[in-house]
């Protein structure tokens, strides 16, 4: 904030960020200035129409027996058919097991948290049935998210062997454990079937570390594409999908 | 599962909020916080690690909101689309001049409202969400940075960003005739 910008004060105003000698000065200026009063009456205003435009209703409808009903299909149809009977049955009793692991949750129970290793990260999303959160629908979204994302326009393209099934995302706590900044980013692709994550960051961490139960079974590639940290996660030889990275 | 119901009612206000900043307008709020809900569930084998639980599902929202968003191709550049969807308010009813002596524009207009929207969706999404989350629901600096995980002074600056954006925006608009 600018001490000597008016309008900055006038926020500062606004949002009771003033000592009380502070807002008695100011409301003298504001007083004598009839721009200033304009613009306090501007601001007052707008603060008004967007109340009006985006006040929250008084009850947000959520149907959670939908809800559960639309994850254990989506989780039922990522499984194979021959899998189908075992995962029913595995849904059922995972269900039993979350109502007593939700009593058990750290925030109400105050017990420690789990940290987050590559392994577990990996297994994770493969036993989710590999689902992304959301897809880029075209090259010009994928560029346009990676701009937004990390300040640069990059491109990642399948071809015949390798797919970007799409993007996913992990907590702040998720990352801090996987030695990522909060600005990373998970890519989900697949390599001749194999799934493979993408972990990108533009942060100044140091980057995910083999765990034990990665070890041997998965393994880290990197490369900086244009500042760009990118992490290839593989249980393949060598990586893949690290040199379809490409700055636009 | 009862345990992540009730936490989800308990922000689920906050977390309209937030998908509402992010689609630029209230409509699909709702079925943005239904969606992420249903991703939360898909996700339930990280509630152990989840330390805060509402900036979790306050990712998910953003996340779900921006997909949406893409998905419908609402361009929110120019605020042109979401204009659309702004419910106009009538012209007040003491029959008040929709411009006033000066030639300023008068709020309680759907001009005005429109323009209030078009500065809106002239925003980032996160200095966006940071002054819809102080508007709408009253929340400090530090409510705001702890449910978009960014710092309490970022949020503070998003704010004050925002504000000083609006202002110039509508500052231009409000001092001529009212817009067609």
């Amino acid at each position: 904030m600018n001490a000597e910008d008016p309008i900055d004060l006038l926020i500062a105003y606004v949002e009771g960020q003033m000592s009380a000698d502070q807002r008695a000065a100011f409301e003298k200026t504001l007083a004598a200035s009839p721009e200033l009063r304009q613009q306090f009456e501007l601001m007052r205003r707008a603060d008004e129409s967007i109340a009006h435009a985006f006040a929250a209703p008084g009850f947000v409808q959520i149907d959670f027996n939908a809800a559960r009903a639309t994850a254990a299909m989506k989780s039922r149809a990522a499984a194979s058919p021959l899998k189908r009977w075992g995962g029913l049955i595995g849904v059922a009793i995972a269900a039993a097991l979350l109502v007593v692991a939700a009593l058990q949750l750290p925030m109400f129970s105050g017990k420690a948290r789990e940290v987050l290793t590559l392994s577990g990260l990996y297994d994770r999303h493969v036993k989710n049935g590999f689902q992304p959160t959301f897809v880029c629908n075209n090259d010009a979204e994928f560029i346009d998210y990676t701009q937004k994302s990390f300040g640069l326009p990059l491109l990642a393209q399948s071809d015949s062997s390798v797919q970007i099934v799409g993007w996913t995302y992990d907590s702040a706590q998720g990352y801090n454990d996987l030695g990522l900044s909060g600005k990373a980013q998970i890519v989900l692709a697949r390599v001749e079937s194999q799934p493979v994550l993408l972990l990108m960051d533009k942060g100044d961490a140091k980057g995910p570390k083999i765990d034990k139960n990665a070890r041997g079974r998965l393994q880290v590639f990197e490369r900086n594409v244009g500042g760009v940290d990118v992490f290839e996660i593989t249980p393949l030889s060598k990586p893949m999908v690290l040199d379809k990275f490409k700055v636009q | 599962m009862a345990a992540f119901e009730s936490a989800v009612r308990s922000h689920s206000r906050v977390l309209w909020s937030i998908a509402a900043a992010v689609l630029g307008r209230r409509e699909g709020a709702e079925d943005a916080v239904q969606e992420a809900v249903i991703v939360a569930l898909g996700k339930r084998d990280e509630f152990p690690r989840v330390e805060n639980f509402p900036a979790w599902m306050a990712q998910i929202v953003r996340f779900v909101a921006l997909n949406k968003r893409r998905s419908a191709r609402i361009r929110l550049a120019e605020g042109e689309e979401t204009l659309q969807h702004v419910p106009a308010r009538s012209v007040r009813e003491d029959g008040g001049d929709v411009i006033d002596k000066k030639g300023r524009m008068v709020s309680g207009t759907s001009a005005f409202d429109d323009n209030v929207m078009r500065a809106i969706n002239g925003l980032d999404e996160t200095p966006r969400a940071c002054l819809l989350l102080r508007v709408i629901n009253d929340m400090s600096y530090k409510e705001i940075g702890q449910i978009l995980e960014i710092p309490e002074g970022t949020a503070m600056s998003h704010v004050f960003r925002a504000r000083k954006a609006m202002l110039q925006r509508l500052g231009g608009n409000a001092a001529g005739p009212m817009n067609a």
